[in-house]
């Protein structure tokens, strides 16, 4: 009986709740987070990074966000104390980092607090990372990783790292390189005066493969990035040898050869060293990517009216599906790390070659970028945004473009043609 | 120390291989040591030769055959049958695209053009194929007229 | 039961008041729905004489048909006494036949004089109603030319205030309010916080985080608090953001009073994106 007159009262005020006005919003406006990274409290000999300068680099980089520049503060704030929102409000700020950097017995150690200026209250309390003199730069980024994950919730890659191949015309040389996401601390991992492509990383972020044709002729290699140990895996002349992917596993590496008449996939056992062939049709089956469980290939065909479309393997069955269906062409499906979507390159009829995000589920094609003859799309890590080469000013350059497409970003350019740009793991 | 022989086979070697660059029907002449004046050869003969292109031409995104290049292939067939020189056939794809797809379409139309020659009778195992993609353009241009020239089989002896 | 303990006084009161309140407004029901009272008019007071005249001569009759029956000299007397009764009686009726004739006349009379009265008072009525009248009209005339002349030199500042107001809100980059009087409260309320909401990488199409509100008349935002969150925090925090950073509704104060308490002293926000990636 108390129990059905409990439920009767919770029910009334239920009834009295439901009776507030409720107003729905279903847009918004999407304006970049703007948060203020204030020069960190710092007495010592001039370091040799500005960390707080590489957080604001990292997070516009991302696109999410909007860093105030220092000559907009008001003030400087050091300490929690020191904090006057009002000054933050003014210049429309949405958060607020402060932090030090001390030197002991020759280590470095950055603290960092962040503050919701909205709500005027602390979103972080006092963290800290620490590391050697030539370690600065992966503090910053560990910071900027630490309060992009905070406001997101989503893991950041400001620690992550890229290779992409860099060309030279007039002598033709060929460079593979690696660099830190924004660009910095490259070097190369391969120089040539013959192409270099398709460069992958395995899953664990030890090892690339990619396509060299310094002996003439394109053949694969496998290359251990710490120690630069490589060896060549295939050797079919007269053949392609190419589109090398790691499978998530890192035990087989999915590759092209035209040894038997055309174009094929087949599939490498790392360990025993046995191909295995997975397509069999007299088109063009090319740029094998692997889905997220290892079950499974994309890869690209023009075995539809000679028109290149996505397809989709089995690897127990054989069975092979058509993914693609939007557009005159398709090519290069890399699936995302939450397998929901299949980043492509695209072109609708009428238009160029886009960037374009498949919806694995619904078939819905959203296409992503504005710029030009798009191509090599590589997706982040954290599934958030993904990068790609495109031209500008007659030069190949890399840019890079947020998932839902909201933002967009183009990377500085370098001295040759930058192209095919491989994004690493987490580490 | 170059004797005068040598001299001369080598200026020789180097007409010849100007001239299969360049030549037709006269094709059948030059296994034969030409006479004494080489340069005066060269002079007599150079007007007289055809020159035939070492590259053929494709549509966007295909890899047949146009007559224009028939023609072509044609008279490097003639020319293959009878010596027994191994030829190598590059195959290049425009930029648009994907990278490793235009590797495909690369070989696909160097592999036409070898079936071609194969056809025409010239021995499969004088030809290697080879695709570079969109790797090594001749014309840097982002429009069809630069595009039109890097959709290419190259014929390198 | 530990149950009962905790609860059994605080229910008892909750359940005595909800049922009083039932009992309430059930009975009240009831307190409108009185007689209508009878009309009362004032001169009722003339109508009562008519009545005592006809009661009094039936009960004669009946005396006289039991007096037959008995003596015969005792019958002469009592018959004389009966027939000055009768002429009596009827002198009696007769009198009072005219006194009511006097009566009537004098309450027609009456009547007369009080309608008269009336009449007159109403033509006096009328006459100082139509002084008071005319006096108005005056009065109003003179008003209304002064009115006028206040209204055109109002209406020319007006036109050109607005124009400027025009200029002003052309020049305006939020997309806001056109005609303030055509969209609701709730619709500026709502524009308000579109322009600040920032909806985070992690949104997807269907999240749904529904706030309360606690405003002031002026306002001002006192209170936002989650009352269903849509499972990703980020988002949450980028709604209550969005409100926060509002801070004041401008237009809020001008809502009447009325409204505002049902409406906007205390009301839900529900963030459901629908332009976003699936």
């Amino acid at each position: 009986m108390k129990r059905f007159v409990l439920l009767f009262i919770v029910l009334l005020t239920g009834y009295a709740q439901a009776q507030l006005t409720n107003i729905t919003i279903s847009k918004g406006v999407d304006n970049p987070t703007r948060i203020a990274v204030v020069p960190f409290n710092y007495s010592g000999p001039k370091l040799a990074e500005d960390i707080p300068e590489i957080i604001r680099n990292d997070l516009n980089f991302s696109g999410q966000f909007e860093s105030i520049s220092v000559d907009k503060m008001i003030s400087y704030p050091q300490s929690e104390g020191e904090i006057r929102y009002r000054d933050w409000k003014m210049i429309n700020a949405e958060y607020l980092l402060i932090g030090g950097i001390t030197l002991q017995s020759g280590r470095y150690i950055a603290t960092y607090e962040l503050f919701d200026v909205a709500q005027q209250k602390r979103v972080l309390i006092k963290n800290s990372v620490e590391g050697s003199d030539a370690q600065l730069r992966d503090m910053a980024h560990r910071i900027s990783d630490k309060v992009y994950e905070t406001i997101t919730g989503i893991r950041g890659i400001f620690s992550t790292k890229i290779v992409y191949v860099e060309a030279f015309q007039k002598p033709a040389k060929y460079r593979l390189m690696l660099s830190d996401v924004d660009g910095a601390r490259s070097r190369a991992l391969l120089e040539s005066k013959q192409p270099i492509l398709s460069p992958v990383w395995s899953a664990d972020g030890t090892r690339i493969a990619y396509v060299s044709f310094e002996t003439n002729d394109p053949f694969i290699y496998v290359q251990n990035i710490a120690t630069g140990r490589r060896e060549q895996v295939t050797n079919f002349k007269g053949s392609l040898n190419g589109a090398p992917a790691f499978s998530p596993d890192g035990q087989k590496l999915a590759l092209v050869l035209s040894k038997d008449g055309n174009p094929e996939i087949y599939v490498l056992d790392l360990a025993t060293r046995v191909f295995t062939r997975v397509t069999n049709h007299f088109a063009i089956d090319t740029e094998p990517s692997w889905t997220a469980d290892g079950s499974g290939i994309f890869f690209t065909s023009d075995r539809a009216a000679s028109k290149a479309q996505i397809y989709k393997v089995t690897l127990a069955t054989g069975q092979t599906e058509r993914v693609t269906f939007d557009g005159e062409y398709n090519a290069r499906g890399r699936v995302s790390p939450d397998g929901k979507s299949l980043i492509v390159v695209n072109r609708r009829e009428g238009d160029t070659y886009h960037i374009a995000a498949l919806d694995l589920k619904s078939g819905n094609l959203r296409v992503l970028t504005e710029t030009n003859l798009d191509e090599s799309p590589s997706i982040a890590p954290n599934g958030a945004m993904l990068m790609y080469a495109t031209s500008s000013g007659g030069k190949g350059i890399l840019a890079a473009v947020s998932l839902d497409a909201r933002t967009k970003v183009k990377l500085p350019s370098k001295q040759g043609d930058v192209r095919e740009p491989a994004w690493s793991p987490f580490f | 120390m170059i004797t005068k022989a040598m001299k001369q086979g080598l200026t020789f070697a180097v007409v010849m291989a100007f001239l299969v660059g360049c030549s037709s029907s006269d094709s059948k002449k030059k296994p034969a040591p030409a006479p004494a004046p080489a340069p005066v050869v060269e002079k007599v003969e150079a007007p007289v030769v055809k020159q035939i292109a070492n590259v053929v031409y494709f549509e966007f995104d295909k890899y047949d055959l146009t007559p224009e290049s028939r023609a072509v292939l044609l008279a490097h067939a003639e020319k293959l049958k009878a010596s027994s020189v191994a030829v190598r056939l590059e195959g290049h794809a425009d930029e648009r695209g994907s990278r490793e797809y235009n590797m495909a379409l690369g070989e696909k139309r160097a592999k036409a053009v070898r079936d071609f020659l194969v056809l025409q009778g010239v021995k499969a195992a004088s030809l290697e194929t080879v695709s570079y993609g969109e790797e090594r353009p001749v014309a840097l241009g982002h429009d069809e007229a630069s595009w039109s020239q890097n959709r290419r089989v190259e014929v390198k002896y | 039961m530990k149950f009962e303990k905790l609860f059994s006084l605080p229910v008892f009161l909750s359940v005595f008041l909800h049922a009083a309140l039932l009992a309430i407004i059930i009975l009240r029901f009831d307190f409108f729905k009185k007689e209508p009272e009878p009309y009362q008019p004032h001169f009722v007071t003339a109508t009562l004489v008519d009545l005592k005249p006809k009661a009094k001569p039936a009960p004669q009759q009946v005396k006289e048909q039991v007096l037959d029956g008995k003596k015969d000299p005792e019958l002469k007397q009592v018959k004389q006494q009966q027939e000055q009764e009768q002429q009596e009686a009827e002198t009696k009726v007769q009198e009072q036949k005219v006194q009511e004739q006097k009566q009537k006349a004098e309450a027609k009379a009456r009547d007369e004089k009080i309608k008269a009265e009336k009449a007159k008072k109403e033509a006096d009525d009328k006459a100082k109603a139509e002084k008071q009248k005319k006096l108005e009209e005056d009065q109003k005339a003179q008003a209304e030319a002064e009115k006028k002349k206040k209204q055109e030199k109002q209406r020319r500042e007006e036109l050109k205030a607005l124009e400027a107001q025009m200029q002003k809100e052309e020049q305006m980059i939020s997309s806001t309010v056109d005609d303030v009087s055509s969209k609701s409260y709730e619709e500026l309320i709502a524009e308000r916080v579109r322009q600040n909401w920032n909806r985070p990488p992690s949104a997807r199409n269907g999240m749904t985080a529904v706030l309360e509100i606690s405003m002031l008349p002026t306002g001002q935002v006192t209170g936002v608090r989650v009352v269903k969150s849509s499972g990703d925090a980020p988002f949450d925090r980028a709604a209550e953001q969005a409100v926060r950073r509002v801070d004041r509704f401008e237009e809020v104060k001008n809502i009447p009073t009325a409204i505002f308490e049902k409406h906007f002293r205390q009301f839900l926000f529900t963030f459901r994106p629908e332009d976003l990636r699936q």
